[in-house]
């Protein structure tokens, strides 16, 4: 059996493979040539103050405390009181559809933006017809969680299976 | 980095497109998969143990990435591209081996995206199991037992066509 595997793993060795094209390499190549940005970050700038003011602490360590010590009161200012509110109706709010089932199979989404480690899109609901934000989370399902246009929901099933469209979402 | 980034391009070029290619089915798509990929890495702040799975993880990742913003024009392109160069015509002496060859093609089009990415991994970009499992993130005896179960699988099929 082994055997047989080899010969056969041979034979699609022996395959000969779609090979990339030379604009590929130049394209690597410029991105290669292009040096990426300096690696100071925030969290190097974040580490070193942090070490500056432990080192300032140990050398001053009264310092510290006189800085938490709250400071005289400042003199209060008159300010003029705000002018009443005026009561003005509220504009009528469009029609909310109906909430879609708690589980649904998402068909579309549109990606947004990225925001932190949460993708920011919009999925319509099949049988619902309607678009909805939503905030995907990986390895997770999409639930219901909140509406009223603009319904939130947390993913709880594997992102892959939300398919994305690249379609502009104005 | 960088000079060890192009090394690392050198030697896995083609392995990358390969990948790219298998999981997109388009070129175009393949080629745009893997140089985001090496800006990707360009750009990580990591050190990994081993690079090279590390890369073929960023060149799927891409390739995914991709594929899900192009879903829609793959799915009218019903051509999906194969990993393989189109074979030039082989003398009639070598028709058996032709018909052979067109059933791994076949087959190999045919394979469950996991089947397909364990295999190009492993034939056509070299990686050893273990660097395999670390790329696909999954352990190593699923990557092992079901690159068996592929060959087996490819080899019935493959022989239906002899």
């Amino acid at each position: 059996m082994s055997n047989d595997f080899d010969e056969f793993e041979s034979l699609l060795a022996g395959l000969p493979l779609a090979a990339p094209s030379e604009a590929l390499d130049e394209q690597v190549a410029a991105a290669l040539r292009s040096e990426p940005p300096p690696r100071w970050g925030w969290a190097t700038a974040a580490t070193l103050a942090a070490s500056a003011l432990t080192a300032f602490v140990l050398c001053f360590p009264g310092a510290a405390s006189r800085a938490r010590r709250p400071s005289p009161e400042p003199p209060r200012r008159f300010r003029p009181a705000p002018p009443p509110r005026t009561e003005r109706p509220a504009p009528p709010r469009p029609e909310r559809p109906a909430a879609p089932p708690e589980l649904f199979q998402v068909t579309d989404a549109r990606p947004l933006e990225l925001a932190g480690a949460r993708k920011v899109g919009i999925v319509r609901v099949p049988n619902h017809g309607a678009y909805y934000k939503v905030i995907v989370r990986r390895l997770r399902r999409i639930q219901w969680r909140e509406g009223p246009e603009q319904v939130r929901f947390s993913v709880v099933r594997p992102v892959e299976e939300v398919v994305y469209v690249p379609v502009p979402v104005d | 980095m960088t000079a060890d980034l192009e090394e690392l391009y050198r030697r896995h070029r083609q392995g990358f497109f390969t990948l790219a290619l298998a999981v997109t089915g388009r070129r175009d798509l393949a080629e745009d998969a893997v140089q985001e990929a090496i800006v990707r890495l360009l750009r990580s702040q990591k050190t990994p143990a081993d690079p090279v799975p590390y890369a073929f993880t960023a060149v799927r990742n891409a390739a995914r990435d991709l594929l899900r913003k192009h879903r829609d024009r793959s799915e009218q392109d019903r051509e999906r591209a194969g990993i393989f160069a189109r074979a030039p015509g082989e003398p009639a002496a070598a028709l058996g081996a032709q018909e052979r060859e067109t059933g791994v093609r076949a087959a190999i089009r045919a394979l469950p995206a996991d089947q397909a990415e364990t295999l190009v991994l492993r034939i056509y970009a070299g990686l050893s199991f273990q660097q395999i499992a670390t790329t696909l993130n999954e352990p190593l005896s699923t990557v092992s037992s079901r690159y068996r179960r592929t060959l087996g699988r490819l080899k019935g099929e493959v022989e239906k066509y002899v």
